[in-house]
């Protein structure tokens, strides 16, 4: 059994907690297809939205100098970093250097990438995650689940605890609205005492050098303008859109696909410094170059991470994000985590190592194709998964059972003869064999799939028949 | 025409209270009533009575959203930090959708623009929909 199966087994072993997820996530799908109805030229968005981010992939350097130069002459402040290790380095001495130790952080996932809240913490400094999802998460220490649900895995009563044992409300009290107010004023003075501000970055104009954050909390504006003088807004390196025409697609589409909103209840737009306070923005790396130059992948670099292909997944849905073993799970994540930009390892023996690592996880999915049909930049996701299969079979990192059946299946599919008789068979031996056969421990496939009734004829049979008769 | 009725829906729909008043003058009078009759609602949060009226540059009839500039508000945090948040804009200053927004406002010209749509909001909680998680706890647009 795959390490995913492995995870996704212990994820169901609380049933009503399963169904709840499942059932929950696939709620956040169907607001979605509703808010995407409202707008008539949808498909249109979405090809648009498509060709401008493979416009930006296609000219990225071009696109990344511009905005370089643009957010300079605002007065900006604009860094590169290469790996997470960089990022890190690079917020700490601009931290260090003002003697600043108090900071508040929002939009974290691409930290999160980088570890900066372990970096940080080790040197000293207080990182408090301001979203009430990835505060409820940080108390816990776990990662995120879901990129824009993060704490999706809990329960009320797990929260409430967590809270009752941080923050001290009361005991027993799971009442959402009570465990936000509480949050609230927690997070409130957190950021009426923050020296820095840090944020994840939605969408960077290049003709203007803007970044654009979208919350609906309000947290990333809270953290930034509360208090706080020292502004770093760190993104990937992808993230450039090159006009504000270009960038009105996409906050068209972001929120519609992720939560079925219309628009984020904050969408905002950073562009000079504000008085008394530096802004920085910090530009990531972190392996993407290197997923732009490959032909197959590339197109991963296109996503806007609104979540939609968590939500719709039935492997998803059914295994919790915290199967993937990955920041970022569910389809994209699949396709990303083999990659991996862990930091700390040699190029060559790292990218084995995530392949070795996370080769699961391009098999964790029916490719039904139900996540490219949402994306709304139109990523071939299922496509890109199958491809992964190929590559790491090939490469043999999966297992060698599974290699060896393969190849014969692959045999029998190639030759007609071969096929329709192994069909017969088939269909015999699933009718007459005892379930012991299939549903033991010995065969992890069928531990996880239930085989449907097989029919007494195959197509082929079937239509000759009737075509006699 | 239509677009009115659309933003007013959207508006709804985000959370939003939504009021109507016949002139500018009228709307600050109602903003000042809401924001100040609503302020000891919020003490369930926090003890601080802040609230923050603005009058927004353009609203956007696709998603009920009301554009603020630097030039909107006297500091940034007052939109965010305000407890209730009173937004007055003007029929005359609906577009449809994000696309002619940006057009019609020059996003980037004072610095610092914020689309806001509803009060601040959260559903990290079992997806239960929480008004109030950092920013506004109610939010009033007022249009005339
Ligand atoms: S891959 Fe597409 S659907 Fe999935 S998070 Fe990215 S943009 Fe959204």
């Amino acid at each position: 059994m795959s390490k995913h199966s492995k995870e996704g087994k212990k994820f169901l072993s609380d049933k009503s907690k399963a169904s709840w997820h499942d059932d929950t996530l696939w709620g956040v799908r169907k607001k979605r297809d509703r808010a995407v109805s409202m707008i008539d030229d949808w498909e249109v968005l979405r090809e648009r939205a498509s060709s401008v981010k493979e416009r930006v992939l296609d000219n990225l350097e071009e696109y990344i100098l511009q905005f370089e130069n643009s957010a300079r002459n605002n007065g900006v402040i604009v860094h590169r970093a290469k790996n997470g290790s960089e990022l890190n380095s690079i917020i700490l001495n601009l931290l260090k250097s003002r003697g600043f130790t108090r900071v508040v952080k929002s939009k974290s996932m691409l930290t999160e990438e980088c570890s900066l809240n372990h970096f940080l913490e080790y040197n000293g400094i207080e990182v408090v995650d301001t979203d009430l999802g990835e505060r409820i998460i940080q108390f816990r220490g776990e990662s995120p689940s879901h990129i824009v649900l993060p704490a999706i895995h809990l329960k009320r009563e797990e929260i409430g605890e967590t809270f009752h044992n941080r923050i001290g409300t009361p005991a027993g009290c799971s009442d959402p609205i009570q465990l936000t107010a509480a949050a609230r004023v927690h997070l409130r003075s957190k950021f009426l005492n923050a020296q820095a501000a840090i944020t994840g970055v939605n969408f960077a104009v290049a003709e203007s050098g803007t970044v654009v954050i979208c919350t609906n909390e309000g947290n990333a504006d809270m953290g930034l303008n509360a208090s706080a003088k020292l502004h770093i807004h760190c993104m990937g390196m992808e993230k450039i859109v090159p006009t504000f025409g270009d960038l009105a697609i996409f906050t068209r589409l972001l929120a519609r696909n992720a939560t079925g909103q219309a628009i984020t209840t904050y969408t905002s737009h950073y562009t000079l410094p504000d008085e008394d306070c530096e802004m920085h923005i910090v530009i990531l790396d972190n392996g993407r170059s290197e997923r732009l130059r490959n032909p197959i992948f590339r197109n991963s670099l296109k996503c806007i991470r609104c979540g939609a292909c968590m939500n719709t997944c039935p492997v998803y849905r059914r295994s919790g994000g915290h199967s993937y073993r990955y920041l970022i799970p569910g389809p994209i994540g699949s396709i990303i985590a083999p990659f991996g930009n862990c930091q700390n390892v040699s190029k060559k023996s790292q990218n084995n190592q995530n392949e070795r690592i996370y080769s699961d996880l391009p098999f964790a999915s029916s490719l039904c194709g139900s996540c490219s049909s949402v994306c709304p930049v139109k990523i071939d996701i299922h496509n890109q998964l199958y491809q992964w299969r190929q590559i790491l079979t090939r490469k043999k990192q999966v297992s060698p059972i599974k290699r060896v059946v393969m190849k014969f299946v692959g045999k029998i599919l190639a030759s007609h003869l071969l096929y329709s008789y192994a069909g017969k068979i088939a269909r015999l031996a699933i009718r007459i064999s005892p379930r012991v056969l299939i549903y033991n421990r010995l065969n992890a496939w069928g531990l996880e799939r239930e085989l449907p009734v097989p029919p007494k004829e195959s197509f082929n049979e079937w239509f000759r028949r009737t075509q006699k008769s | 025409m239509e677009l009115i009725e659309i933003f007013t829906s959207r508006v709804n729909e985000s959370g939003a209270q939504l009021h109507i008043a016949p002139d500018i003058e009228e709307a600050y009078r109602l903003a000042e009533e809401l924001v100040l009759s609503n302020s000891g609602d919020g003490e369930r949060f926090i003890s601080e009575q802040e609230y923050t009226i603005a009058e927004g540059i353009y609203g956007v009839a696709e998603n009920g959203g009301i554009w603020l500039d630097s030039t909107s508000v006297s500091s940034r945090v007052r939109p965010f930090i305000a407890e209730n948040l009173a937004l007055i804009i003007s029929k005359s200053k609906i577009c449809s959708n994000m696309e002619e927004l940006y057009r019609v406002v020059s996003p980037a010209s004072t610095g610092f623009g914020v689309l806001i749509s509803g009060p601040s909001k959260t559903a990290d909680i079992e997806q239960c929909l929480v008004y109030g998680a950092h920013g506004a706890i109610k939010h009033y647009v007022i249009l005339y």
